[in-house]
């Protein structure tokens, strides 16, 4: 029971280590914290498709500045 | 301390390291608090080694093993200006943070790093650039760019979790110093990259 106790404690120390994000706006707190939640767990869900998507419009507009991009980070090891 | 110890030790934190490089991957805010809180030196240690081991690679393969040595004391200088940087910057608003926590955050903040590096690098032996107009040059071209795109995004999440959970500030604050770092930082690489130091900036 004691050891339940200690963890729990330990537990509220760390989830409380940094204070609740307040933007100064009440709406703007409301976005960030929904904003937020993509970010906090499996953010890859999130990140895959959106880095496909901005390659894609990248190679759209840009054409061959975007192979040439990708040549130059290849060198850039 | 005996040689035995420090083995087991090593062994422990390289296990815990391997987990939590997967536990940041699908739990980042979790898994960073748990390292700014609960870090340790060894863990520390095996990043630079894995980022050492990188660094005598790359320049190998370049021609110039011996420049690696140079170039790594580069990388650990601004590693550690760095993390001072932030540490100097938050300390006056928040008296009880810790240089440590910045330590053991910044590290892992590393690994996305490491990944496109060694990955790059991998990639530099088995699809030399440069890269054609063809389907498939074009096809990978928007891979690798997709693949670059996300590991800079995680590396954004990486570097925002660690200065909240080391600094504790808020994000405002965190924003006007990466800001700061940003207008001391950009200018630095552009000196690198015009020196031939880094090409693209290790951090």
């Amino acid at each position: 029971m004691k050891s339940n106790f200690i963890s729990l404690k330990n537990k509220l120390h760390e989830v409380s280590i940094v204070e609740p994000n307040d933007l100064g706006f009440p709406l703007l707190t409301f976005f960030y914290r929904r904003i937020n939640v993509y970010f906090k767990k499996m953010p890859f869900l999130f990140i895959i498709p959106a880095s496909l998507v901005s390659a894609y419009l990248f190679y759209a507009i840009f054409g061959y500045l975007a192979v040439r991009l990708a040549s130059i980070l290849q060198y850039g090891f | 301390m005996d040689f035995r110890k420090i083995l087991i030790n090593v062994f422990t934190s390289l296990i815990i390291l391997v987990r939590r490089c997967i536990l940041l991957i699908f739990y980042p805010y979790k898994t960073m608090r748990n390292i700014a809180l609960k870090g340790d030196y060894y863990q520390v240690v095996l990043i630079f080694l894995i980022t050492f081991l990188y660094f005598l690679f790359s320049h190998s393969l370049r021609g110039v093993p011996f420049f690696a040595v140079f170039a790594y004391c580069i990388f650990v200088l601004l590693f550690l200006t760095t993390v001072l940087f932030f540490y100097l910057f938050s300390k006056p608003s928040k008296k009880e943070i810790q240089i440590d926590s910045f330590i053991f955050t910044f590290s892992y903040t590393l690994i996305p790093t490491l990944i496109w590096f060694y990955s790059n690098f991998l990639l530099f032996i088995f699809l030399p650039p440069p890269r054609t107009m063809s389907i498939l040059g074009k096809g990978f071209s928007i891979f690798f760019i997709a693949y670059s795109i996300s590991l800079l995004i995680w590396k954004l999440i990486l570097i925002y979790l660690a200065l909240r959970f080391s600094s504790r500030l808020g994000l405002y604050r965190i924003i006007y110093m990466f800001l700061i770092y940003a207008a001391i930082f950009i200018p630095l690489s552009l000196f690198f990259y015009y020196f031939k130091i880094f090409r693209i900036p290790f951090i």
